[in-house]
């Protein structure tokens, strides 16, 4: 019985709110029956749920409305009980794949014209978007306890870029490059250690590398150092990235490691650099069509590289939009023009989703520009490295 | 330092405390066969030592941070050629008490308590553990009702459900909301004493 309306209730909840989304002026007339239906929703829909557990109504007869949507996100929420798997659900709609995804912890939304208002305890994704498969992933406990302790409003976000010795050598293939290493390692290495250092003096709990700046085997000495060394307030560190073989295949990899240094999400970038004009041609790097997210007490976690991010084509443009992860850790090898997409990328997403966005970026020497934290305000790393205080509500 | 190869699989899961095994793992140039069961037994020991006794989340957060620096992905070259799959193990038991922690960070639904028969439910278990049929005598609701009650609220561990025969014994679960202490009694008005009339003494000196 109770397992035929968890089921029901997730398709339901499911279809509700894929008709939200999909449909504005639907959903703006909704906006206004909700608040004109009761002028206390938040009883209504204790009633409702009352209701609907104890089997006095079925979930039809709730109709088609936002109250509807909060009565049985509630209800699934307290009927899945406290040790239900945090695994998404997937359910079929309009002969479309969606998940259901519970959140670690509720929205706190208020806002009348975001569904996750009324959808506080869950998310509802389709399964692909432009082609690529959303798979979301649980932060383990680690991640999530430590940022829980922090729960004073802020965390400390870095980004950094490196101003060493240590330049990326490429190697010319098929008409593209690959890159096979650091000119200088040992530089990047005491760079890396430096940077360490001062993010612990600091406090920071995040930290943001940029793109094509740590090996796989400079990453493998941050996972001992932070292992041997954890510091309680250094959360995370988006490890930047570098091209590295895996099962055959060479790709741009960016690894989020926790903060004893054990990875809990791997991005490989999906969106190839190349242009026309630039000598080294394209990245010959092989592109996946998954994009993994990371659920976290913090909210839904994207760590995109460089031309994931800001590239101005429709898909990735339609894919952040409906994806709309509360952070974005992205790390980027970019010049002026390039970043100034990243902006407008960061810009869009902290308006239409209230994201914050870390891009940290290896700046090009001809044509500088550093990376930025667009959080509540936008801050600009006019040097190596910079730490800002963002204001975060948790909306896992 | 603690030497593991000197150390019995009961001291690792009870004396031994878990910074001198880390300690004593993190100096060694690889497991043998023999110290892998040891760590092994103790590891199992204490995880189920630990739910059992519905243990505070401190004390399943300091044994999984333990099993997540011993089973570090830096450390696989420790675990070759063992003959079991000891690190697999190892960190299978860290997700498990991580599913464990999660659980009790996460709270009971505020609506959940505030539906009918729950509270009722809870408030007569604070009394002792009840057959469910007596329960549903008591309360006057259908078996089938009850039973779906009392799903919902095993799910979210605020009862216990323990079969005895043909019967399920109802108590309450490790996130039951505890009874409330029974009101302080108002001392007893104490029989007035006959106190010996001292008369004051004025000494003329």
């Amino acid at each position: 019985m109770e397992q035929d309306f968890i089921r029901e209730a997730a398709e339901r909840l499911v279809q509700l709110a894929v008709t939200f989304q999909n449909d504005g002026p639907r959903f703006s007339q909704a906006q206004l029956e909700y608040k004109q239906a009761d002028p206390q929703p938040h009883e209504a829909v204790q009633r409702l749920v009352t209701a609907l557990t104890a089997g006095d109504r079925s979930l039809e007869e709730l109709g088609e409305s936002l109250l509807a949507v909060r009565a049985i996100d509630e209800a699934l929420h307290e009927e899945s009980g406290i040790r239900a798997p945090r695994h998404a659900r997937r359910v079929m709609f309009g002969g479309q794949a969606y998940y259901l995804h519970r959140r670690l912890c509720p929205t706190r939304r208020k806002q009348a014209d975001r569904i996750e208002t009324y959808l506080r305890h869950h998310r509802v994704f389709p399964e692909q978007i432009c082609g690529y498969r959303i798979r979301i992933a649980r932060a383990d406990r680690l991640f999530q306890q430590q940022l829980r302790e922090r729960d004073a409003g802020a965390l400390k976000v870095a980004i950094a870029h490196f101003n060493d010795a240590a330049l990326v050598e490429t190697e010319s293939v098929r008409g593209g490059f690959v890159a096979k290493g650091l000119s200088q390692p040992a530089a990047r290495q005491a760079a890396l250690d430096n940077l360490l250092d001062r993010a612990r003096t600091e406090r920071v709990n995040i930290l943001v590398l940029p793109e094509l700046t740590v090996t796989p085997e400079l990453r493998d000495g941050l996972k001992r150092r932070l292992e041997r060394h954890a510091h309680p307030d250094l959360v995370a560190v988006l490890a930047g990235s570098f091209h590295e073989l895996d099962q055959g295949k060479l790709w741009n990899r960016a690894v989020l490691l926790n903060g004893i240094g054990e990875p809990v999400h791997v991005h490989d970038k999906f969106t190839r650099f190349g242009d026309d004009d630039d000598p080294l041609g394209i990245e010959m790097i092989a592109t996946g069509d998954t994009i993994p997210l990371l659920s976290t007490s913090l909210g839904l976690v994207a760590t995109p590289i460089c031309k994931d991010f800001m590239h101005e084509g429709v898909q990735i443009a339609q894919l952040w939009k409906e994806v709309g992860a509360d952070w974005f850790l992205v790390c980027s090898m970019s010049n002026a023009k390039t970043m100034r997409g990243h902006r407008a990328r960061a810009g869009e997403m902290s308006r239409t989703h209230g994201s914050m966005c870390a891009v940290a970026n290896q700046v090009d020497p001809d044509d500088p520009m550093p990376g930025f934290i667009l959080g509540t305000d936008e801050n600009h790393c006019d040097l190596d490295y910079l730490a800002v205080d963002v204001a975060w509500s948790g909306n896992g | 330092m603690l030497d593991l190869e000197q150390a019995s699989a009961e001291y690792l899961a009870g004396s031994a405390s878990l910074d001198d095994i880390l300690e004593a793992v993190r100096g060694s140039p690889r497991l043998t066969e023999y110290v892998a069961e040891q760590l092994d037994y103790a590891y199992l020991d204490r995880s189920i030592r630990l739910i059992r006794r519905s243990a505070p989340p401190e004390e399943l957060q300091a044994l999984s941070d333990h099993l997540a620096h011993v089973a570090h992905s830096t450390r696989r070259s420790l675990f070759e050629g063992l003959p079991q799959q000891y690190f697999e193990r190892w960190r299978t038991l860290k997700e498990l008490l991580d599913h464990r922690l999660e659980s009790l960070a996460t709270g009971i639904p505020e609506g959940l308590l505030n539906r009918p028969h729950v509270f009722p439910i809870i408030q007569k278990l604070w009394r002792g553990p009840i057959p469910q049929s007596a329960l549903a005598a008591e309360l006057d609701l259908k078996k089938a009702n009850l039973s779906r009650i009392l799903g919902v609220m095993e799910a979210s561990e605020l009862i216990d459900k323990t079969p005895r025969g043909l019967e399920n014994i109802i108590s309450l679960g490790p996130r039951a909301p505890p009874a409330p202490p029974p009101p302080e009694r108002e001392p007893a008005a104490r029989p007035a004493r006959k106190m010996p009339r001292f008369g004051a003494v004025f000494a003329n000196f």
